[in-house]
């Protein structure tokens, strides 16, 4: 049961990365320097702070640990971490 | 066995993704980790460490993180942390590895900019997992592909 319920949970977060990795461009031209939340392949809720951001996904009733948040710097600039 | 990792090709933001789980008690979900071969250490970053709600009572203070950013980010070190990977054929692998979490109530006492650099820095695998796991990683930039076996 376990391994079911994981491999649903690994469709549910490689589809999320690959809708953010496939869009990247287009959300830094629409979300530069915000961080974003991304359920069900698309933007739930946005906000320049991470805090905020997860203050309204609790409100929203969200699962947290089946969202996908990231980051999205502006274009233009390389991203060394 | 092979793990296949995602690869972002957008100019200027180039980078090799590996989708875990965590199944860490209390704290199961969803982590998209950069793989980087440039950090020496796994480490879980402020807002996967928040959004998973991780525990560090109890775990012992890490060393600092320091990189391109300003300032040295305060960690804790968990000794055993839980993650799953899944393998081309949908095998599910477990893995227990210390990690380094970033230190959330210690980071919220430094400078504004130490902070918002911080938060912008994804989950990173760094070396250790691919000691650790005994995996080799394969990049392919030519031909789009990516993997660790």
């Amino acid at each position: 049961m376990e391994g079911i319920e994981v491999l649903q949970e690994f469709k549910i977060l490689e589809n999320g990365s690959s809708f953010i990795t496939k869009n990247f461009a287009k959300l830094q031209i629409q979300y530069p320097n915000k961080f974003i939340a991304v359920e069900n392949n698309s933007i739930i809720a946005s906000n320049q702070k991470v805090e905020d951001l997860i203050s309204s996904l609790n409100s929203m009733g969200k699962e947290l640990g089946k969202i996908l948040i990231e980051y999205i710097p502006e274009k233009g600039i390389i991203i060394l971490y | 066995m092979k793990f296949n990792l995602e690869l972002s090709e957008v100019p200027n933001s180039e980078r090799i993704f590996l989708n875990v789980l965590s199944r860490q008690p209390h704290s199961f979900g969803q982590l998209k980790a950069i793989l980087d071969t440039g950090s020496p250490k796994t480490i879980i970053s402020y807002i996967d460490a928040l959004r998973l709600n991780i525990s560090i009572s109890g775990a012992e203070t890490g060393e600092p993180i320091a990189g391109f950013g300003k300032g040295q980010i305060p960690s804790k070190k968990i000794k055993k942390f839980i993650f799953t990977l899944r393998s081309e054929d949908s095998t599910i692998k477990y893995v227990e590895m210390p990690v380094h979490v970033v230190d959330i109530s210690l980071l919220k006492n430094m400078s504004q900019e130490v902070q918002n650099s911080t938060m912008r820095i994804p989950t990173i695998i760094g070396l250790d997992f691919l000691r650790f796991t005994g995996l080799k990683l394969v990049i392919d930039l030519k031909n789009h592909s990516s993997f660790l076996e």
